[in-house]
């Protein structure tokens, strides 16, 4: 039963996650959180999850560190199927699969040190005690860019970056090959998103670790993600490198998304919001669940679901239309010292 | 006919020399150190900064909302005139009505036990003396105006059953209800992605636009601040480092600190812990311009040549 280990293939694989919560309501439908969700992660490599609030994104991430279990689908890591594992080989697992919260503050127990939370992993999985510890939390807050002597403060002495730091240092403390980040930079203000990003990529570079990223901010998840996969509905719109898939969508909800983030320049032209709200899990519509909201939406559209289809090498859509989505929306050029004042 | 004099120029909101400070007063935190703000009717003022530079503390000392052993130590908070400290509670109360506030997390305003819609004819009732039809009718033209459907997957619902985008706009609805002249809100769309936080923006551009709302706010997203405000104060550990019309601030940042925050310049390192600030200018230790001058605090100054914009630096970044 014991399947063997399959080092040739993607790190972490999951396919056809399809998980469903009870009913709001008495008598309603079931809520389809995740409904057919088929994504891989190379060894060494790191993915971005997008998508609104509610797209699943977060269920799916939950379903792959298997705190939620899905209702249908695999979880395959490095080839064996995750949830065939046995009680004791979970342990081992979990070290390997680190989990980074969003909210730094809540994440960490107000009452230890950042020393403490640190070395409180190494302790349950039996790792370094004593001297030997010490010396791995000073490693681990080096790592992350943090002074020594933060070891000594409580959370609530510490910034939100330095908080979000520790969380990182904790998380890495038991050597994983796979850190999950749900929205690691949702409390920080942009130079420190910006720092934090990069200490991401810096530390994929120099540990070889895998990185799983949730966030809805997709500039900065951008710099630390070379691939992406933007969610809608519980399904996959779209996958493919980061760069590709933000300069040339090939789904209109991506595009969407990206023609909605705000410009830093008072000048450029207000980007047309899309219209609407995303579907009621419960309630999917028929065919593509974008169908609603979309401008190119058309009888096919309405009636059969699109399943991801390659576009380009490595870059899938579910989209029948994706040849005619159109591209970005360009900022408006202006003389940048033309200043009319008020 | 003799024509009648101009009515005075008052601003609706204004705040001089404010200190808040955090926590007991032993080893305290003065989150807010000296801070000054002027706003306008129909105008909207962006407090923009990174996390811990006080903008919140300083929303939350011109509500009154300073969390206990906090409070705020020095400075005058005058709502069109009218002094906001010093007034009586009834009178303060009144004074109140005339605010409207959104927060980042819509749980923070959003009663999580009463329905959505019953929460806004609530409001409408004490605040206005709305009778139950005309306060239910209300409601449901505000909650739709803001994008929620007059449903058990709308005003019928209880914040949980909402998601986030959902929850955040009752909340604004919320906030909008009892017709307020000012609408402080404190990273509205910040948890949002941005689809969501566009639509949002979208919503609160009309509603300014329909009612000559003013708006004071809080965010550290210079997308945002580019998006929805006509001026904006770039605060940093506790003060205003540099202020002025957004497009003039966009179009030259003064201060170096304001360059970084708004991703003209690369970050420097991470700064001194709270407690451990530089003497003088606090930008000081992160600063690649400071001379020995810095030793002494610069004051904001006005630029010579262009309107609106002040600066407290004394090693100014040179024009374009």
């Amino acid at each position: 039963m014991v399947g063997a280990v399959d080092a040739s293939g993607p790190m972490l694989r999951v396919e056809g996650l399809v998980r469903r919560f009870a009913p709001r309501v008495a008598g309603g439908a079931p809520v389809r959180a995740l409904d057919g969700v088929t994504l891989e992660l190379a060894a060494g490599g790191s993915l971005l999850i997008a998508g609104e609030s509610g797209c699943g994104k977060t269920t799916l991430v939950r379903t792959m560190l298997r705190l939620v279990e899905p209702d249908e689908g695999r979880i395959l890591w490095r080839g064996r199927d995750v949830r065939a594992m046995a009680p004791g080989e979970l342990r081992p697992w979990r070290r390997n699969v680190q989990p980074v919260f969003q909210d730094s503050a809540g994440a960490l127990d107000s009452r230890l040190t950042a020393g403490e939370s640190i070395g409180e992993a190494l302790v349950v999985h039996d790792l370094a005690r004593g001297a030997a510890r010490r010396e791995r939390v000073h490693e681990m807050l080096g790592l992350v860019g943090l002074a020594a002597d933060l070891a000594d403060r409580r959370p609530h002495e510490l910034s939100g970056g330095e908080r979000q730091r520790v969380g990182l240092a904790r998380a890495l403390a038991v050597g994983p090959a796979l850190l999950v980040a749900d929205e690691p930079f949702a409390s920080l203000d942009e130079p420190t998103k910006a720092r934090a990003a990069e200490l991401l990529a810096d530390l994929r570079a120099r540990c070889g670790l895998s990185l799983l990223l949730v966030s809805h901010d997709l500039r900065v998840a951008a710099r630390a993600a070379e691939r992406i996969c933007v969610l809608y509905a519980g399904r996959v719109a779209e996958a493919g490198p980061t760069r590709a898939v933000l300069d040339a969508p090939r789904h209109p909800y991506t595009l969407a998304l990206v023609n909605a983030l705000p410009e830093p320049d008072p000048d450029a032209p207000r980007p047309a919001a899309l219209p609407g709200e995303p579907p009621d899990p419960a309630n999917l519509p028929e065919g593509c669940a974008f169908h609603p909201r979309c401008p190119l939406a058309d009888a096919r559209c309405r009636s059969s679901r699109p399943e991801p289809v390659a576009a380009d090498a490595g870059h899938v859509t579910a989209c029948f239309r994706s040849d005619e989505v159109p591209g970005r929306d360009a900022p408006c050029e202006t003389a940048a010292s033309a200043c009319k004042s008020r | 006919m003799i024509p009648e004099p101009p009515p005075a120029i008052r601003p609706l909101l204004r705040v001089d020399g404010l200190r808040t400070r955090f926590g007991g007063t032993a080893g305290g935190t003065l989150a807010v150190d000296g801070l000054s703000l002027e706003l306008s009717r129909g105008e909207a003022l962006a407090l923009v900064g990174e996390s811990g530079c006080g903008k919140s503390a300083t929303l939350l000392a011109i509500l009154g909302l300073v969390p206990a052993p906090g409070r705020v130590e020095a400075g005058r908070v005058e709502l069109d005139g009218e002094d906001l400290r010093a007034a009586a509670p009834e009178r303060l109360r009144r004074l109140r009505g005339r605010l409207g506030v959104v927060f980042q997390d819509p749980g923070a305003s959003l009663d999580p036990v009463v329905r959505v819609g019953e929460q806004i004819v609530e409001v409408l009732r004490v605040h206005r003396g709305l009778d139950r039809r005309a306060a239910a009718a209300r409601s449901v033209e505000l909650l739709r105006a803001a994008g929620l459907p007059a449903s058990e997957t709308g005003a019928r619902a209880y914040p949980h059953e909402l998601s986030g985008g959902m929850r955040q706009r009752a909340a604004m609805a919320l906030a909008l209800a009892c017709d307020p002249e000012l609408l402080l809100a404190d990273e509205p769309t910040t948890a949002l992605d941005p689809v969501l936080a566009s639509q949002l923006l979208d919503l609160l551009e009309r509603e300014r636009r329909t009612r000559g709302l003013a708006m004071l706010l809080v965010t550290h997203d210079p997308g945002v601040v580019a998006r929805t405000c006509d001026r904006a104060a770039v605060m940093y550990r506790g003060r205003v480092v540099e202020q002025a019309p957004v497009r003039s601030l966009f179009a030259r940042p003064v201060h170096p600190y304001t360059a970084v925050l708004l991703a003209r310049s690369a970050p420097q390192s991470a700064g001194a812990a709270p407690g451990m600030l530089p003497t003088g200018c606090r930008y000081r230790d992160r600063c690649d311009r400071a001379g020995d001058d810095c030793a002494e605090e610069p004051s904001l100054e006005p630029l010579a040549d262009f309107p609106g914009h002040a600066v407290a630096c004394r090693h100014p970044l040179p024009a374009p």
